[in-house]
């Protein structure tokens, strides 16, 4: 994997703590999470200017909820960061579809132009066209936010293992139907 | 690597990563963000910036928080800004700026009158302390007191040829609503989400909600508030009736806050005619410096405020600004106009890459006759062009490990040389890839990256050894070349910018004016916990003392000498002024007949009497020298001086992050005191920037003496690790007296400064 996001163990609530009073601290964390952040958006909204704007409203509010004592000491901040971006991402949903939460639209199968990139990639998407809409953001949450199963299980209110395994699962239904497509 | 269980085909695992992790941000876009949320912290921490605080604690922001957290923080007022602009305010214009909605441009109706509606909390397990803790509605003239309802006011709204813009408050919410006691949930991952608000017309029609808007909480030690601006797709020509649609109100829990509130609003047709502040368009420029303008675009001169809109062109590909010091504004007689951030946000688009508007600015109307002058002193622009280069550092790389260099590159023309590189334990992270360069004076920072495997990187100019720094960090000891990216060079270009503006002859006598400044409210003493004995006697101790301090109305001076431990390992990135390590504060403060601060004045200066800074704040307004920029204050209750750096607060919140308190008798300077010290360990000890060895404890000391119940002397100090102690700060006392007259030195700074 040439492009994965790895995780460093960081002193998270020492710079989280900086990040109320620093802008320098804020830095950090706004460098460390960006890119998980934006590719987890992009991965929703299929549109980089949508999600750059979306980015964009993320940070502003963490750093605002920050500044304001709205994160809890001792809290996660990855969840709470993604939790943010999932409420602006419900919030972009109405404005733009105007449907109700549980049509959220996937924009999985419409990724034509890297679909279009080869052979593995359309099969890909045909098989994630095939999940539903949990497991695939269960997928991005893992693969485009890089996010720990801990953080996963913050976010989707579960335990960490139930994350692990509600994720090795879809990984195992892919690898069999991967490999049925491929007999 | 991402941990994969079960084990997959190579071709799936490729396809996965490919499909979710393929696209990285652009580069333009991340520097800017990444000083839009600077230029945003940097104001609303000034925002809140406490009238109390007589140190500076700019260098030593990760410390100061762990030393001297007071409790009472968490019940911040923030953002009070929009409370102050979210006044009502008669709209009679086509064009200009209206508080709490912005800069507006064809204006086609408004709200006259303020609409609230208010409802009653419904108890449910959800909102239990939401409804003990809502404030009694005293203010109100109704005869029987209110518990547990929730008002929401719509402000103003605005209906724009092109945008709905509506402005409301969300009041009576208990105090402290944003402490974090209420942001538990959020933290731990709600899963419900809220509704965007909506707008509904006679017809159903529902117009859409556009990005821009948000919301602020605020609040102070009886109530919080929410303050919102939301902005919709302009409502069809001739349509002034529509709902308000609120499913849930912003930053509450489901359940929690009365829901799906429908507010019927009527706007009203706005003719041209009694134009009231307006709309300029002056178009200034600045002189050019280093292929850098300051703009000047738009100005409105209302009744209530005057606001301007400020913006920015530069020369040169891969170029952006990046941070900037503040914006002044002076007349004639030097004297300072306090400018605080309005809600329009700066601007920067892609397709405009030269070109930036930066947050609007408001201040008081304009009184005088004669022009005005922005300044701007220094501009920091960020030079991107990703010049790559690669470090060996060999096969048995260690920390601790020294490598010297000879490496020359260049990065968008300017020439950076490579002269040594080390590998470091920091605060960001178990390992970190140092470089020392020798680069033009002006670069403050050169930011570097290793593709995605490093998350952060930081850069300053070390002092200590005369040399730039730039830092990034690795997820582990390197057996292999690394290859680097130059992300940015920031380099600061030195002004001053200005722009000279006549202000127009404005009358504006017919018109209504704003509300005063929010009611403010008395912050009571905080409580030691019960459970600890030594801070309850403290406390009969400090009342004792309270009680013979002077007593209002009149100025009240104190000085203080203080210490600072030096700090090591800090990166100057030039935006601060340096500090000496020994200062003289002196502290003034007006004081109403109750004995609450209504105005206060802190001058620091060297022990051989040079001026360093000083701080003037009422109560509602803020200002700092030399800077020049003041703000609206963050926080509208009443306090009542502290003649001891709230010593009582400080040691209730070493108690309660888990320390421990002792007390012992001792003596200073030949006179008994008992000391009382607070520990505060950390298992595992903690690496914090600044600190030359991992933190196991921080330990704070004061000497009271018990005859006169006076605090003598405050220290703080760090135990490392290593079993070495810090440095010490520490603060000595002088006992607060009552002053007759001014001195010379205070009244010139208080009339430096134009403060409502």
């Amino acid at each position: 994997m040439t492009d994965e996001i790895d995780w460093v163990e960081i002193n998270e609530p020492a710079l989280v703590e900086g990040a109320r009073h620093d802008p320098d601290a804020f830095a950090v964390l706004y460098r460390h999470y960006l890119t998980p952040l934006y590719r987890y958006l992009l991965s929703r909204l299929n549109n980089v200017h949508d999600a750059e704007d979306l980015t964009e409203q993320v940070f502003i509010e963490a750093m605002g909820g920050l500044v304001n004592f709205q994160y809890k000491k001792g809290g996660c901040f990855a969840a709470w960061l993604f939790t943010i971006a999932r409420r602006r991402l419900v919030d972009f949903y109405r404005r733009h579809k105007d449907s109700p939460l549980d049509d959220l639209p996937s924009p999985e199968p419409s990724l034509l132009p890297v679909i279009e990139k080869g052979e593995d990639m359309q099969q890909l998407g045909r098989l994630l066209a095939r999940l539903d809409e949990k497991d695939r953001e269960l997928l991005r949450l893992r693969f485009s936010a890089g996010l720990s199963f801990a953080e996963i299980g913050l976010i989707d209110a579960r335990s960490e293992a139930a994350a692990k395994m509600a994720l090795y699962r879809i990984l195992d239904f892919l690898r069999a139907h991967w490999e049925d497509e491929n007999d | 690597m991402i941990e994969m269980n079960p084990v997959l085909p190579p071709e799936l695992n490729q396809a996965l990563n490919s499909y979710y992790a393929a696209q990285n941000p652009d580069p333009a876009f991340s520097a800017h963000l990444g000083q839009q949320l600077r230029q945003r912290q940097t104001d609303l921490l000034l925002l809140k910036k406490k009238p109390e605080t007589k140190r500076l604690d700019t260098r030593r922001t990760f410390m100061h928080t762990l030393r001297t957290r007071p409790l009472l923080a968490v019940a911040a007022a923030i953002l009070a800004l929009l409370v102050l602009t979210g006044i009502v305010y008669a709209v009679a214009q086509l064009a200009g700026f209206i508080p709490g909605i912005g800069f507006v441009k064809d204006v086609r109706s408004v709200l006259q009158t303020p609409v609230a509606i208010e409802r009653q909390v419904t108890p449910t397990a959800a909102n239990e302390s939401i409804v003990a803790a809502a404030p009694t509605d005293s203010t109100s003239a109704v005869t029987s007191q209110k518990r547990g309802v929730i008002t929401v006011t719509i402000e103003q709204a605005v209906s724009e040829t092109d945008r709905l813009v509506i402005a409301y408050k969300i009041s009576r919410l208990p105090a402290n609503y944003f402490g974090p006691e209420y942001a538990q949930e959020l933290s731990t991952g709600s899963q419900e989400e809220p509704v965007p608000d909506q707008v509904r017309l006679p017809d159903n029609t529902v117009l859409q909600y556009v990005s821009g808007g948000g919301c602020g909480g605020a609040g102070d030690l009886v109530t919080s508030w929410i303050t919102c601006r939301s902005i919709f797709a302009p409502l069809p020509k001739g349509v002034n009736e529509f709902t308000l649609e609120i499913q849930r109100l912003q930053y509450a829990q489901p359940g929690e806050l009365p829901e799906n509130w429908r507010i019927p609003i009527h706007l009203t047709q706005v003719t041209d005619s009694g134009v009231s502040g307006g709309l300029q368009e002056p178009d200034l420029n600045s002189q050019t410096i280093g292929g850098i303008t300051l703009q000047l675009l738009k100005v409105s001169q209302g009744p209530a405020q005057t606001a301007f809109q400020l913006g920015m062109k530069w020369e040169g590909q891969n170029r952006i600004v990046h941070h900037t010091a503040p914006i002044t504004l002076q007349d004639e007689q030097g004297r300072y106009y306090i400018l605080s951030g309005g809600p329009d946000n700066g601007n920067y688009a892609n397709n405009t890459p030269n070109y930036s508007t930066l947050p609007s600015l408001v201040t008081t109307p304009v009184v005088t006759g004669g022009p005005l002058t922005f300044s701007l002193n220094w501009i920091v622009m960020s030079a991107g062009g990703q010049a790559k280069f690669t470090f060996d550092p060999g096969k048995n790389a260690k920390l601790g490990q020294e490598w010297p260099m000879d490496e020359n590159i260049t990065v968008d023309g300017f020439e950076l040389h490579f002269i040594k590189a080390r590998l470091k334990e920091s605060t960001l992270g178990p390992v970190t890839l140092e470089f020392d360069l020798e680069a033009p004076q002006n670069i403050t920072e050169v930011q570097l990256f290793t593709n995605s495997k490093s998350f952060a990187s930081e850069s300053g100019y070390d002092h200590e050894r005369g040399v730039l720094v730039s830092g990034v960090t690795l997820p582990s000891l390197p057996v292999q070349p690394v290859e680097l990216t130059i992300s940015d060079v920031l380099y600061k270009v030195t002004g001053p910018w200005q722009i000279t503006w006549q202000p127009q002859q404005t009358d504006f006598s017919a018109v209504p004016t704003a509300t005063p400044a929010p009611f403010r409210t008395a912050d009571p003493a905080p409580t030691p916990m019960p459970d600890q004995p030594l801070l309850a006697d403290l406390q009969v101790l400090l009342k004792q003392a309270d009680a013979k301090d002077p007593s209002g109305p009149g100025w009240v001076h104190q000085a203080e000498e203080i210490t600072q431990a030096p700090l090591t390992g800090i990166l100057d990135n030039g935006d601060d002024q340096e500090q000496p390590l020994q200062m003289q504060v002196d502290a003034w403060y007006r004081l109403d007949e109750n004995g609450y601060i209504q105005t206060s004045v802190y001058i620091r200066k060297t022990l051989d009497g040079k001026f360093i800074s000083a701080d003037v704040n009422n109560g509602v307004y803020y200002f700092s020298l030399p800077e020049g920029r003041g703000s609206v204050d963050g926080e509208v209750y009443l306090e009542k001086p502290s003649y001891n750096s709230d010593l009582l607060t400080t040691l209730n919140g070493y108690i309660s992050e888990g320390g421990t308190i002792r007390r012992e008798s001792s003596v200073l300077n030949g006179v008994p005191c008992q000391l009382y010290e607070a520990n505060l360990p950390y298992d595992p000890p903690q690496e914090f920037a600044g600190q030359a060895a991992p933190v196991q404890a921080t330990v704070y000391t004061a000497c009271v003496d018990p005859v006169n119940e006076e605090v003598l002397q405050i220290q703080s100090w760090m135990k490392y690790a290593n079993g070495k102690l810090s440095g010490k700060d520490m603060t000595k006392f002088s006992p607060p007296e009552k002053v007759g007259v001014l001195p010379d030195e205070v009244q010139q700074l208080l009339n430096k400064i134009i403060m409502p």
